[in-house]
């Protein structure tokens, strides 16, 4: 099998992507756009926050498209999540219930929620995931985090089908302004399958290229320090090198407007091995941007890319798109 | 494989801040009465939690993660100079820094995003590590999952230390729910007493040194204990329930413990809950056979109380710390031993260790199961 520069045979190629989000850009907050019945089934979802009826969604939606996380055994078959605020809005009603009442006011089917992991309980259960399932929550890079922690748990053996999907569902409460524009709460849901090259060409699948995320961290309080750019330019030089990017590659930035977003795109931009910023995109106030931007770069098949986004809080993220080769995609 | 080791111990408990308060209690075996938060908002009937004394702030969690953070760098004596550049920072927590979100806990954040899952980001600013920074959030098995995706990062070569753990604190919201599931014990937190009726939630952080032995060799750094062995699962079956058979939970432990089953202590997940701890002793029968009869279990949240996301990672200090003084602590004293529960409870003195191999489990709610065997380092 011929594989694309850069690309390993250990690198997982992305099988089927599914994406629910809201229709338009950007997103109208309160706007009924999710239709449960029409989406999910008439009956059996009462009871589910809206970020796990969208994460459901979109994993059927990548199943659909061709992803074979159920090709293998439960036992072989993984999922790692990425969510900021996909129990917010559960939470704070929870909150307001028992600081206006009382506990026993609760539901109990919905007090499960309140540990955000559980959002991912539904459809592991319904794809009978049982290699296991990982929740990753870092501001705004959780979805790519999500992807990094799963891949390498693939390449490492623990599992040999990978479900990565990220969701969100608010926050609760108006957008908060920041320096690019107001940053507007996300809702929906991006998931993706990813399998062996190997293993997608053995039953005849097709892919849209293969993925890796790498991701590393801008002390805020360093930001804007010489020391803190120095150390900066080394660390993303190992990121890069990580990501088999040995080329320049254009890249797309989702960036808060933050010290640490405008110094990572300042280093990129001066980095030898990047190539031009060919998109910036506002982020979101969760980790769902980035993901949404990577679905539609490998739906788009436009080869080689990298995606960066990073936040005020100091994480950042890198994820590599490689050209799908010679897939029939 | 890269071997990874455990350099360095952090710990934050009911018992007070420090590894070295958490084993003087661990000895002493003498579990105190639960807590009464102040919360004049927690309208339930158990507002019953173990919270770590001294700390009047909402932003509980984060400092508790500091402070066991600090800890593990200086044990490791790691803390003369910045942070190596290749040092990552992964905290696992169920509930992040969420008080600050529940009404009238602390000072109002106004239109600002308030991500409530930032205790690892404000670890990695306090001390400056510009490797990956990871927040794990798999509920009460957080900690374990955290420590072992340090371990992966290490053994992929993309870190040479890895400041790896868990970190909970008290919420309303998390408090109130385990009230309306009628799984908190009015009593205390009693793991496999024939009595119990739930679990008793606790405050808590424990944070620990993870590198590739090669980098603690070169520095000249003593190793603990080595991570020996990893395994994870999940249940898919049930949002709460763990599936009554236990078969996942046994596979996790099973993949951890690589195909030897001799141990010389057991820190069970053990949260007092009825089927919870039942389901764990089958699935420790399944995973160990013939030599369950024979190994100690050390049940830590009898005297700790469930610390959530920290639960997996206090244990684990707890383990190391076993693992160095080749002692296993008494277990606080039980009422009477659920017979359906055919573990071995050592009560009445610390015990030698027999064997340097200490299993300790983390399972959470959506069943996510993570199993890590830590063996004496070389």
């Amino acid at each position: 099998m011929n594989l694309p520069a850069g690309m390993l045979a250990t690198d997982a190629v992305v099988t089927g992507i599914g994406v629910v989000v809201p229709p338009g850009t950007p997103a109208d907050p309160g706007r009924p756009w999710f239709d449960t019945r029409a989406r999910l089934g008439p009956r059996g979802y009462k009871y589910l926050p809206a970020a796990s009826r969208y994460l459901l969604a979109a994993a059927r939606e990548a199943m659909a498209d061709g992803g074979g996380l159920d090709l293998v055994p439960g036992e072989r078959r993984a999922a790692t999540f990425g969510t900021n605020s996909g129990s917010a809005a559960v939470l704070d009603g929870m909150d307001r219930t028992v600081a206006d009442g009382h506990a026993d006011d609760l539901s109990p089917a919905m007090a499960p929620f309140f540990a955000i992991n559980v959002l991912g309980s539904r459809p592991c259960a319904e794809y009978e995931v049982k290699g296991f399932q990982l929740t990753l929550t870092s501001p705004r890079v959780a979805g790519l985090e999500a992807m990094e922690v799963g891949l390498r748990a693939l390449s490492l053996g623990r599992c040999s089908s990978l479900l990565v999907a990220a969701m969100e569902d608010g926050p609760p409460g108006p957008a908060s302004p920041v320096a690019d524009g107001p940053a507007l709460p996300e809702e929906g849901a991006v998931a993706m399958v990813f399998e062996p090259p190997a293993a997608a060409a053995a039953r005849g699948g097709r892919w849209y290229g293969a993925c890796r995320a790498r991701t590393a961290f801008l002390p805020p309080h360093l930001a804007g320090t010489r020391e803190g750019q120095d150390r900066l330019g080394r660390i993303v030089t190992d990121l890069l090198t990580g990501l088999g990017a040995d080329r320049p590659l254009p890249v797309h930035v989702i960036a808060d407007g933050s010290a640490v977003g405008e110094t990572v795109a300042a280093v990129l931009t001066a980095h030898p091995r990047t190539g031009p910023i060919t998109s910036r995109t506002a982020a979101g106030l969760g980790c769902l941007t980035p993901m949404v931007r990577l679905a539609g770069l490998l739906a788009a098949r436009t080869g080689d890319r990298l995606i960066v986004t990073a936040t005020a809080e100091g994480n950042l993220a890198l994820a590599r798109i490689f050209d799908p080769g010679r897939s029939p995609c | 494989m890269t071997e990874v080791v455990v350099t360095g111990l952090g710990a934050v408990t009911c018992h007070g801040d420090g590894a070295a308060a958490l084993w003087e209690a661990m000895l002493a075996a003498a579990a105190r009465p639960p807590d009464r938060p102040r919360d004049p908002l927690g309208h339930m009937d158990l507002r019953l939690m173990h919270l770590v004394p001294g700390v009047d702030a909402a932003e509980r969690a984060g400092r508790f993660a500091i402070t066991a953070a600090a800890e593990a760098i200086e044990d490791a004596g790691l803390d003369a100079e910045p942070p190596p550049a290749r040092t990552a920072v992964v905290v696992g927590s169920c509930m992040g820094e969420v008080g600050v979100r529940e009404r009238g806990r602390g000072p109002e954040t106004g239109d600002a995003w308030n991500p409530a899952f930032r205790i690892a980001a404000r670890v990695g600013d306090r001390i400056g590590a510009y490797g990956s920074n990871v927040s794990v959030a798999s509920a009460c098995a957080a900690g374990g999952f955290s420590v072992s995706v340090g371990a992966d990062m290490i053994r992929c070569g993309e870190a040479d230390v890895v400041l790896a753990g868990g970190s909970d604190a008290y919420s309303r919201v998390a408090l109130a729910c385990f009230n309306r599931l009628g799984s908190v014990d009015p009593v205390r937190c009693r793991p496999f007493d024939r009595d119990r009726r739930g679990t008793v939630f606790a405050e808590g952080a424990g944070m620990l040194v993870l590198e590739s032995a090669r980098h603690a060799a070169r520095r000249g750094a003593r190793a603990y204990a080595r991570i020996a062995g990893i395994g994870w699962s999940c249940d898919a079956y049930h949002p709460t329930a763990p599936e009554p058979s236990g078969r996942q939970i046994a596979r996790a432990m099973t993949e951890a413990l690589g195909g030897d089953a001799r141990l010389g202590c057991v820190i069970p997940h053990a949260t007092g809950t009825p089927r919870g701890d039942v389901v764990e002793s089958r699935a420790l029968s399944a995973a160990l056979g013939e030599h369950l009869a024979e190994v100690p279990l050390y049940s830590l949240k009898a005297l700790i109380g469930h610390t959530g996301g920290a639960a997996a990672a206090l244990a684990l200090c707890a383990a190391t710390m076993v693992l160095r003084h080749r002692v296993v602590p008494p277990n606080v004293r039980l009422g009477a031993q659920d017979p359906e529960c055919a573990v071995r409870l050592p009560q009445d003195a610390p015990a030698r260790l027999d064997r340097p191999r200490v299993l300790v489990n983390g399972s959470a709610f959506g069943g996510n199961n993570a199993a890590l065997v830590l063996e004496e380092a070389a």
